[in-house]
């Protein structure tokens, strides 16, 4: 460290040395829960919180998924899987566990059956409490060296045809910022009292197959 | 002063779920957190609260934290985060930057035109960014990797910032008398 550092340091420690620091405030701290935050609007992760959420959300009418909406998905979820592992789509404030997720969920939340092997949890997302809970449960699958994102959302209640609205916004290298929707074909299916779906594009066929065969609601 | 390097072994031993660990964690960080949350808030009050939620989420996050080594830079983040989420709340940051030196003590360069303007206000009026960079890496200690990740920057721009802040205040680092006569200023 050189002089000029030297005295840059000494300044900082007289200007925090008039500063008296309080008391500790007593604990305990082990068991205090995190303060809420509420995620950063268009971080990083907006682009592709967007598409999950919108993606996820059933909502419109039923439409056929056109050849140019495929390819607009296809940027955030990859038809031939992606080469890396895939990133989250949502802010790590919004990623649980299950058990975390669970707490939030009035019904029980089901692990689906018939993932491919090599398949793990990424994160839970809680994407509606009130008035109908609304969970969503993304996994990454590895399949032949190429990995593979699988969203799953469990819900009590639903109305509308199997259909995923598709929003996504985006900026380009120009700064504008464009916008695409549409609507791609959602599956349904019914466990007990709990309605899943899935979203089948970017799945090989024989996979997203397995995990449920068609619409069963 | 401090020790960045014990508050990783620190946090390691935290991370084991103990209590008394976690105070031992929260009790070494206390000062620094209060500190920096002072010197982007400008309130005691105000920074005290800051710094004691910064604790809080740092305590019920330290689970997910998954190198412990990172553990200065992670914790830093928190704890600005924390402060600059309030600072904006109020509106009170560009405030302060236009009032002067050091509201909380009451003295003000602005208040009073006589005060030489010494290195101690001269850092306390420098841009956040650049004070920030400077008191987490010459007063807290850190690298300037750990700054970036506190300060949620690359390196490479914490040392740039570094280097833009020392250069505002060579004039006065080449005036030797700066340093005594701050010491009288401020008391």
């Amino acid at each position: 460290m050189n002089e000029s550092e030297t005295i840059i340091k000494a300044a900082l420690e007289r200007r925090f040395a008039r500063v008296p620091v309080p008391d500790l405030p007593q604990g305990p701290w082990r068991s205090q829960p995190a303060p809420a935050r509420r995620p950063r609007f268009r971080s990083r992760g907006f682009v592709y919180a967007s598409v999950v959420l919108g993606a996820l959300a059933v909502a419109g009418v039923g439409a056929q998924a056109s050849d140019t909406l495929r390819a607009d998905f296809a940027r955030f979820f990859p038809l031939n899987g992606s080469s890396k592992p895939l990133p989250p789509m949502i802010h790590r404030a919004d990623r649980l566990t299950i058990a975390q997720a669970q707490q939030r969920m009035p019904f029980t939340i089901v692990v689906p059956a018939g993932l491919p092997p090599n398949t793990t949890l990424q994160y839970a997302h809680v994407v509606s409490e009130q008035p109908v809970p609304r969970v969503a449960l993304n996994y990454q699958a590895l399949i032949g060296g190429r990995y593979y994102r699988i969203n799953i959302n469990e819900t009590t209640s639903v109305s509308g045809p199997p259909v995923a609205h598709f929003d996504v916004m985006f900026k380009a290298k120009d700064g504008q910022t464009h916008h695409q929707s549409g609507t791609l074909p959602l599956r349904r299916w019914k466990h007990g009292d709990v309605i899943m779906e899935m979203l089948p594009e970017g799945l090989p066929p024989a996979v997203s197959e397995r995990i449920v065969r068609a619409n069963t609601l | 002063m401090n020790d960045v390097a014990g508050l990783s072994e620190l946090a390691r031993s935290a991370s084991g779920g103990d209590e008394r660990d976690y105070e031992a964690l929260v009790r070494a960080l206390w000062p620094n957190a209060y500190r920096i949350a002072w010197s982007i808030l400008g309130e005691r009050g105000a920074a005290e609260d800051a710094a004691q939620a910064a604790c809080a989420t740092i305590c019920a996050k330290l689970q997910d934290l998954a190198d412990v080594r990172a553990f200065p830079g992670w914790a830093y983040r928190i704890i600005v985060s924390h402060a600059r989420d309030r600072a904006r709340a109020r509106s009170r940051l560009q405030r302060r930057e236009t009032l002067g030196y050091d509201q909380a003590s009451g003295i003000s360069t602005r208040d009073d035109p006589s005060v030489r303007l010494d290195l101690e206000a001269a850092i306390g009026t420098l841009p956040e960014p650049l004070r920030l960079a400077l008191e987490l890496h010459y007063f807290v200690g850190l690298t300037s990797g750990e700054v970036g990740r506190a300060l949620g920057v690359p390196a490479a721009t914490v040392r740039f910032r570094l280097m833009i802040a020392r250069r505002r205040l060579r004039a006065l680092l080449s005036d030797s008398t700066a340093p005594s006569t701050a010491q009288e200023t401020a008391s």
